[in-house]
């Protein structure tokens, strides 16, 4: 299962778990091979890749989450798998003191000013929420 | 696909990589619902999860790995997913300053007696090796 957002039913699984609990939202990424920018965009003449789209929006994640409390614990670009396979290009970690703090992040703008980066870079993803801590 | 233990090949190649710095190994991890131990491990028939047979695992993991300079990041299980769909359990990340350091993990001379936690407790997984571009917020 492929996908880029969140279904309406996972939204609502998440807002049924403890809003003031921790989180860490293990994401495991797949680019695209080319950015697709808007043909108005700026970025559009660039010829740039998924991944170097990404990682724009990658830095200015960093920055809003410095802001919010949270942080970017850890974020590599995949080598290779050692056990099992897959597809994935790159793993980011990120840790949020709450899931409130995460849920109310993309209504900021300055988050909103850099997520045309991640539809540009991005083919799809997975997002496992977890509770660090607890294994 | 899953798998409990690297191809010969997959070894090979982690092990011959010319990559020389810093790997961080990203575990994906599927429990079994009971613990499995063998029947002359001494924890033979005791009633656990897979879950705290391998937190045993990584406990002992993670000891053997900080002499080497290995540090845990996360361990942490898996609440749901927000985005696409899977079933693992947890997530180990492991931190390590080469590649070296982590197959000197595994040779350990305590690997063999943690790994039983790890063979009673662990379905299957994925083991992702990634190289750190980002750590703690910034870019290294």
């Amino acid at each position: 299962m492929t996908a880029t957002q969140p279904t309406p039913d996972q939204i609502q699984a998440f807002l049924s778990a403890d809003m003031a609990a921790p989180v860490c939202m293990v994401n495991l990424l797949k680019f695209k091979p080319m950015a697709t920018y808007a043909s108005d965009a700026a970025e559009a003449a660039e010829n740039l890749t998924g991944r170097e789209a990404y990682a724009r929006y990658g830095a200015g994640v960093q920055k809003v989450l410095a802001k919010i409390g949270a942080k970017g614990q850890y974020a590599g670009p995949v080598n290779r798998f050692m056990i099992g396979e897959g597809d994935w290009d790159m793993v980011a970690l990120v840790w949020y003191p709450t899931r409130k703090i995460f849920l109310e992040m993309p209504q900021r703008a300055d988050y909103q000013a850099i997520h045309y980066h991640r539809d540009a870079g991005l083919a799809h993803q997975h997002l496992i929420e977890t509770t660090p801590g607890t294994l | 696909m899953p798998a409990f233990q690297p191809s010969a090949e997959q070894f090979r190649d982690f092990r011959d990589d010319k990559h020389d710095g810093p790997i961080a190994q990203v575990n994906l991890l599927k429990f079994r619902v009971k613990a499995k131990y063998a029947k002359d491990d001494p924890e033979y028939g005791e009633e656990l999860s897979g879950e705290a047979a391998y937190q045993r695992y990584s406990a002992a993991f993670t000891a053997a790995a900080a002499e080497v300079g290995g540090v845990t990041t996360l361990l942490a299980s898996t609440e749901r997913y927000f985005i696409g769909g899977g079933d693992w359990d947890g997530v180990l990340v492991n931190h390590f300053p080469s590649r070296q350091a982590f197959i000197a993990t595994l040779n350990h001379p305590d690997y063999k007696a943690m790994s039983r936690h790890r063979d009673a407790g662990l379905l299957c997984q994925d083991l992702i090796v990634t190289r750190p571009s980002w750590l703690d917020g910034d870019k290294v």
